[in-house]
């Protein structure tokens, strides 16, 4: 093991033996075959990206475990628990707040209204230009996501590797980007050849195993420590908190990550972050992703809040009592690798080390495929549309998709990587990813919660949110002393001011814009419609467009004293709400049924094509027979559709009578006309080989609605 | 809002300065622990209110009451969870 002093820390390389290396490369291999093996259930893009809506809750449970520990991975929570101690557990524990709004909310509508995309959302509710704005902004969020992801990646495997190497004479430094880069290439290589059915079964295995892995590491330290008892005491009274100090320091306050990612985090993570949310609608039902939401808010983030931060714990615990081990001023960034370097021998090291850069990749890959998603839903297909080349039907279209969802997935790897150099200057992963979070998230966070909740709110109010309320934030960016009147105390760090409490100011100028356009709708279409009725409106109309241009470009590059800047956003939100008026047609009435929290039911009747039937029947077990058909129906007898209290035309889910697969073998129809053959299910080809079944397994029928 | 953010930055300070003469460490241990039940509970509240009047979750349904009773524990268990571990931390 090696150090070095980089400014304040101490950071290490060549940390591990080579039988850790072994050890890491073996448990890659077998995690890919692993997700090859699943690649192969990938029959179209819906199973490419939405892995055909058949998994059980369980299932999606534990993969979200990988997800959603891979992305705020060991390495910042580590980080903050050796800075600040068993207050790093706190952003996994406040994510309960929001829960209502997505169980009873955003779940069932973005599955009943079968939307493949957050953008095609956008669409419905508002208006093809809202769906644009909304892609431009969830790529931007989605690549930062991506670019954490890879920089965390790198950090965690830098300490590993010696400080440069040698070949053909030259001598090369191992950089942060360079082992970016080639970390990139690897999950690239995986991404493209598996797909979410391959991303959502090597995360289930290791879900288990970093929970595993995790644990084991804090077993180990605790032994290494003496007890715990040797442990706690040895810990300040601060570092036992679990929450941090009100408002400071700066890097890790209370209040700010409260608004950081109490609220724009939980938020951005239930209802934006797409990877997520691919994995609920790949639930078989509406009830089932809620059941996977429930139990990994309950159970699965306070576990893996220890999982994650107690490296860091034990960090500190070991830097009090032998300081010459762990120096204080270690990298905290470091710290996960430096403790289980400590506490495990060669070879477990190596495991958990795999665990930790696997979940990462497997958080990085999910991003990346859900990246790919908005790719061919948001800009592929409307620009196929466009050109009069896109027919979805045809089979040939779905393999050209496919392909293009493979290529997407590169560039968006390479973008991630780019994307990287915006968090490289923070001093830990911890503080790029509140900044992340509290930039990106809020614009598209109050767009899709009013767009959910508010049947007034108007297109001319989202498109003006994503406009001037982008522009708001800009000043924020520009001069930080305006989210002053927000700071709850906290002082300004002049390196990265407001890192987190900025959530709060950029939220509220975004509800603001979003609010004042709503509220005076009626004065909008009036000058709209008085423009309609004037012979050169349309000139007029085009000079609106251009002052809002202006005023874009003179906030973006902050041309003008602030008061001005501020007069001139006032101006702009006048004039993008009223050109959004002249150009959008809106039918409120339309545009919101099914598409509110205020017409679920309407959405699961457009979903099933009829009216549905509440009755509650029962689970039942059929064997399967094939017969010939291309219609998309399966048929019982009569008896059964009784004892399952089903009609003609209801949602039938048809699943392997195996639970422990997790509804693998699984497939959703439609009851058809019934036979007289109890216990026996007519089955069409098609059905058959999309459900995978098998011959003389027995199968668990149920009426969905 | 502005206005009232400002008096709540204002009363925040008052509120620290005055604990601050009894009970130093007050506004580090318990405060943000109210201060997260408080302003995450009326999000949680208004969430409830909505999803219950809007109809999306129709207490006449078995599993929708289920349901609305699973929201109501998981507030109140994260809320002895934290509470539980600041005790802890403080006292043990």
């Amino acid at each position: 093991m090696e150090t070095s002093t980089q400014g304040m820390h101490q950071t290490f390389h060549n940390i591990g033996s080579s039988t850790d290396w072994i050890v890491m490369v073996v448990y890659f291999i077998v995690i890919m075959l692993f997700g090859s093996y699943f690649g192969r259930y990938n029959r179209s893009t819906k199973d490419f990206f939405f892995g055909g809506r058949r998994f059980a809750w369980w299932l999606i449970a534990f993969s979200i475990v990988a997800t959603g520990v891979g992305s705020h991975s060991f390495v910042k929570y580590s980080a903050k628990g050796f800075e600040h101690g068993i207050s790093s557990t706190m952003t996994y524990i406040n994510d309960w707040f929001f829960l209502p709004f997505f169980l009873f909310g955003w779940l069932p509508i973005i599955v009943y209204t079968k939307i493949r995309s957050i953008p095609e959302y956008f669409e419905k509710r508002f208006s093809p230009s809202a769906r644009f704005l909304a892609t431009i902004l969830l790529l931007f969020y989605m690549l930062g996501y991506i670019g954490i992801g890879f920089l965390t990646l790198g950090k965690a495997v830098l300490p590993m590797l010696p400080e440069s190497f040698t070949m053909f004479g030259n001598e090369f430094q191992i950089t942060l980007m360079g082992a970016v880069i080639v970390i990139a290439i690897i999950t690239g290589i995986y991404i493209t050849f598996g797909g979410q059915t391959a991303v959502i079964f090597t995360d289930l295995l290791q879900g288990f195993i970093l929970l595993f892995a995790g644990f084991f590491l804090f077993f180990l330290g605790i032994s290494y420590i003496g007890g715990i008892d040797v442990f706690w005491n040895l810990l300040p009274q601060e570092w036992k908190m679990p929450l941090a100090k009100f408002n400071h320091p700066t890097d890790f306050n209370f209040v700010g990550i409260f608004w950081q990612d109490g609220v724009a985090g939980s938020i951005g993570f239930l209802f934006m972050n797409m990877g997520l949310i691919m994995r609920f609608m790949a639930t078989k039902s509406v009830d089932e992703g809620r059941k996977a939401a429930t139990f990994n808010i309950l159970f699965m983030l306070p576990l893996s809040a220890i999982v994650v931060g107690n490296a860091g714990w034990i960090g500190k615990a070991i830097s009090i009592s032998n300081p010459e081990l762990v120096p204080p001023n270690t990298s905290p960034d470091q710290i996960f690798v430096v403790v289980a370097n400590i506490v495990a021998i060669p070879g477990v090291f190596g495991f958990i080390m795999a665990a930790l850069t696997a979940a990462l990749m497997s958080t990085v890959d999910t991003l990346i495929n859900a990246t790919a998603a908005i790719y061919i839903n948001d800009v592929y297909r409307p620009i196929r549309t466009f050109l009069k080349k896109h027919e979805l039907t045809t089979k040939g279209e779905d393999k050209k998709e496919l392909a293009a969802a493979r290529y997407s997935s590169v560039i968006i790897t390479a973008l991630g990587v780019i994307s990287v150099l915006a968090f490289k200057s923070f001093p830990t992963v911890y503080e790029a990813h509140g900044y992340f979070h509290s930039t990106l998230t809020p614009p598209l966070v109050v767009a899709i919660f009013l767009g959910l909740f508010w049947k007034k709110f108007t297109p001319a109010a989202v498109i003006t949110t994503f406009v001037a309320g982008v522009a708001l934030m800009i000043v924020g960016l520009h001069d930080p002393n305006v989210i002053t009147p927000f700071n709850h105390g906290i002082e300004m760090d002049p390196n990265h001011p407001y890192s987190y409490i900025r959530a709060l100011y950029n939220t509220f100028v975004c509800v603001f814009v979003a609010v004042a356009v709503t509220v005076t709708t009626t004065q909008q279409i009036s000058v709209s419609k008085m423009l309609k009725a004037k012979s050169n409106g349309l000139q007029i109309v085009y000079v609106m467009i251009a002052i809002a241009v202006l005023t874009f470009v003179i906030v973006l590059f902050d041309l003008l004293p602030l008061t001005l800047q501020f007069v001139a956003i006032l101006i702009m939100m006048f004039t993008t709400s009223v050109v959004s008026h002249y150009f959008i047609k809106y039918d409120q009435e339309l545009q919101t049924t099914g598409l509110t929290v205020w017409s679920v039911d309407k959405a699961k009747e457009f979903f099933k094509g009829s009216k549905i039937n509440n009755a509650e029947g029962e689970k039942i077990k059929v064997n399967w027979k094939q017969v010939e058909g291309e219609e998309d129906i399966v048929n019982f007898s009569k008896n059964d559709m009784d004892r399952m209290k089903a009609k003609v035309g209801d949602l039938v889910y048809l699943c392997d009578v195996r639970k422990y697969l997790g509804g693998l073998k699984s497939v959703h129809s439609v009851f058809g006309e019934p036979h007289d053959e109890d216990g026996i299910v007519h089955i069409t080809e098609d059905n058959l080989l999309n459900g995978v079944f098998e011959k003389g397994r027995l199968l668990t029928a149920e009426k969905e609605m | 809002m502005y206005p009232c953010v400002i008096l709540l930055t204002i009363s925040l300070n008052f509120i620290k300065t005055f604990l601050e003469g009894y009970m130093p460490s007050f506004f580090d241990t318990w405060f943000p622990f109210i201060y997260l039940y408080v302003v995450g509970g009326f999000f949680f509240l208004v969430g409830m209110i909505i999803i219950k009047k809007s109809g999306a979750i129709n207490l006449n349904i078995k599993r929708h009451k289920y349901w609305y009773r699973i929201l109501i524990f998981g507030f109140f268990y994260f809320v002895v969870l934290h509470a539980f571990f600041i005790i802890l931390a403080l006292y043990w």
